[in-house]
């Protein structure tokens, strides 16, 4: 009788383990965070250059759980991409292959652009639809191509799955409470607190370092004959802050058609204003040099790729920028710079490249 | 590149079929024979996608009764893969199931010495599956297609015999389909945010070109 009052016991304790609600195991890696908080509020930048500290709106707190909300795999369906898997550090956070390839393994449709003192951008993406960081930093997460998860509640929950994110949203927030607005808010630090002002041409800027005399020619290409500050202006070389008025609060001029083809398969802005037809946001030029491969589609290969177009491949599309246009002739401009310019204009864009911001412990990946 | 050594093929077996001695008996002595897809054989042979297997059955069976045939078909396959990524618990496995399956009646309107003309109708039905399982540690993603279908139609075949143990043949068909797909995901650790992504059901014809290529065993 014991032993079959035994028997009975253990077959419903078996019975009762079966029947219970199983936890789900979590066995993801934690971030792995320095012990002091990384300055981001005060980035280190050369004197020549400056931030506009209204628009530049980072705490440390908030910047390290964006960090981390950057990196972190689970805001992908299938937990096998991140912000970062394709806005690559060394490659000045953008891709170094044409097309990223997104949550299902399948490519992109446009290049992934590199990232750099966006804090001030409000044209964002290659067609400028997004007017803040705020409202850029979940658009990826929630492309089904991108990143997968297009149910807010679906990102809210896998973020407070994570334990690792309760101490990080306390600091930065002044409690554990996870919410949509607030992981947008905290990317957008993040994506914000990305200064890079340490290259050559700022420190030749301050007097700290002299160009040797091939980048000093091509410095003087690339402002006169080469006739690129036309659309890459302003402290970042990609005209932002001078012409306003678009949508989003956003720069209009920030575009530009430069006749990459006569008919355009991706037509860019036109997407969202048909006069605009073949036009795409004049990227920043920093670190230029690490972000190959160029354009929106990855076509040029090369730096040297991409002045050989304006040098005499510039299609005459009916949208060209007048900036590519002959004043004469209205035709399409070819700039035919020889090659000792083409080299110089190279050895110039190489001196935009900073490599403390390119290898920055603080903007690097977490997890690794 | 297909159509090529298709060609090639079935020209070399009608010259090794005529090279034999005219004087052997053709005449149809075995009730039975088994067919197999020479252009699945090619495809395994070579490890090539780009050879098309244009029928999706790879051994067929085949019982004369004189002027009158029963058939079947099946074609089978099972894959299954695992990719393991560096990093925490993580991996991918991939299983792919197509089972494709006919059966029909088949009446000779031409039976010569060599060459046989039949033609006939099929039911067909098929059912294919491709789940995938991500495991990162974190969460255990399933995406799942399923698909079945079930049809029916005409056919004609085209038989040349090389002698009474072996025939190569090829056929056509035109099938009425009635099929089901769906495509679900599932996140074992998020089961509220299952999702059935499509469901879609309709019908569809379903053109097989002549351009498949059995050999068949009589006994």
């Amino acid at each position: 009788m014991q032993r079959i009052t035994l028997l009975l016991s253990f077959i419903a304790a078996l019975f009762i383990t079966a029947c219970a609600d199983k936890d789900p195991v979590i066995l993801a890696p934690e971030p792995q965070l320095p012990a002091q908080l990384a300055n981001y509020e005060n980035p280190e930048i050369t004197e020549s250059f400056w931030i506009d500290e209204a628009r530049y709106k980072v705490t440390d707190e908030g910047a390290s759980l964006g960090r981390v909300l950057f990196y972190d795999k689970i805001l992908s369906k299938t937990n096998r991409v991140s912000c970062g898997s394709c806005h690559a550090q060394a490659a000045g956070f953008a891709d170094p292959v044409p097309f990223s390839e997104g949550v299902n393994g399948d490519l992109l449709s446009r290049h992934t652009p590199s990232i750099a003192n966006a804090y001030d951008d409000a044209f964002l993406f290659w067609d400028g639809r997004s007017g803040s960081l705020e409202d850029l930093a979940l658009r990826p997460v929630r492309n089904h191509k991108e990143m997968g998860i297009d149910e807010t509640e679906f990102i809210i929950a896998k973020v407070e799955k994570a334990s690792y994110y309760d101490d990080l949203f306390t600091a930065a927030y002044g409690d554990n409470k996870v919410t949509e607005e607030r992981i947008a808010d905290a990317m957008a630090q993040f994506i914000s607190s990305m200064i890079s002002g340490q290259s050559k041409f700022d420190k030749v800027n301050a007097g700290l370092a002299q160009y040797t005399d091939l980048e000093m020619m091509g410095q003087s290409t690339f402002f006169g004959e080469g006739r690129c500050y036309q659309c890459h202006s302003g402290l970042d070389f990609n005209s932002r802050g001078f012409f306003f008025g678009g949508p989003n609060g956003g720069e209009w001029e920030s575009t530009a058609n430069i006749g990459l083809d006569v008919v355009y398969a991706d037509n860019g802005a036109g997407e969202l204003d048909p006069e605009r037809l073949g036009e795409f946001k004049i990227p920043t030029l920093r670190n230029i040099a690490r972000t190959a491969p160029y354009m929106h589609d990855g076509r040029f290969a090369s730096l040297s790729d991409v002045i050989n177009h304006y040098n005499n491949n510039i299609a005459d599309h009916p949208n060209l920028a007048q900036e590519l246009r002959d004043w004469e002739t209205d035709g399409a401009i070819a700039l035919g710079l020889d090659e000792v310019q083409v080299q110089s204009l190279i050895a110039f864009l190489n001196t935009l490249t900073d490599e403390a911001y390119l290898s920055d412990p603080k903007f690097s990946d977490p997890f690794e | 590149m297909k159509r090529i050594i298709l060609i090639s093929t079935f020209t070399a077996l009608a010259f090794v079929g005529y090279s034999q001695d005219e004087d052997a008996d053709t005449s149809r002595t075995f009730k039975h024979d088994i067919g197999l897809n020479a252009i699945g054989m090619l495809r395994a042979l070579f490890n090539s996608d780009e050879i098309d297997a244009v029928t999706p059955y790879l051994i067929s069976y085949n019982l004369d009764m004189g002027k009158t045939n029963f058939r079947l078909g099946i074609g089978p396959s099972f894959s299954s893969s695992t990719e393991t990524h560096e990093g925490f618990s993580d991996s991918q496995n991939n299983t792919k199931i197509d089972l494709d399956a006919r059966i029909g009646l088949g009446f000779d309107v031409i039976d010569q010495k060599r060459w046989v003309v039949r033609t006939g109708f099929d039911i067909i039905g098929g059912y294919h599956l491709d789940k995938t399982v991500d495991d990162t540690g974190f969460d255990k993603v399933t995406t799942e297609n399923e698909e079945w279908n079930i049809g029916a139609g005409p056919f004609a075949q085209l038989i040349f015999r090389i002698n009474d143990r072996i025939s190569i043949s090829t056929d056509a068909g035109l099938y009425f389909n009635h099929f089901n797909s769906r495509e679900n995901e599932l996140f074992e650790n998020f089961p509220d945010f299952n999702n059935e992504l499509s469901q879609t059901t309709g019908q569809k014809l379903e053109v097989f070109l002549p351009t498949s290529l059995f050999i068949h065993f009589h006994f």
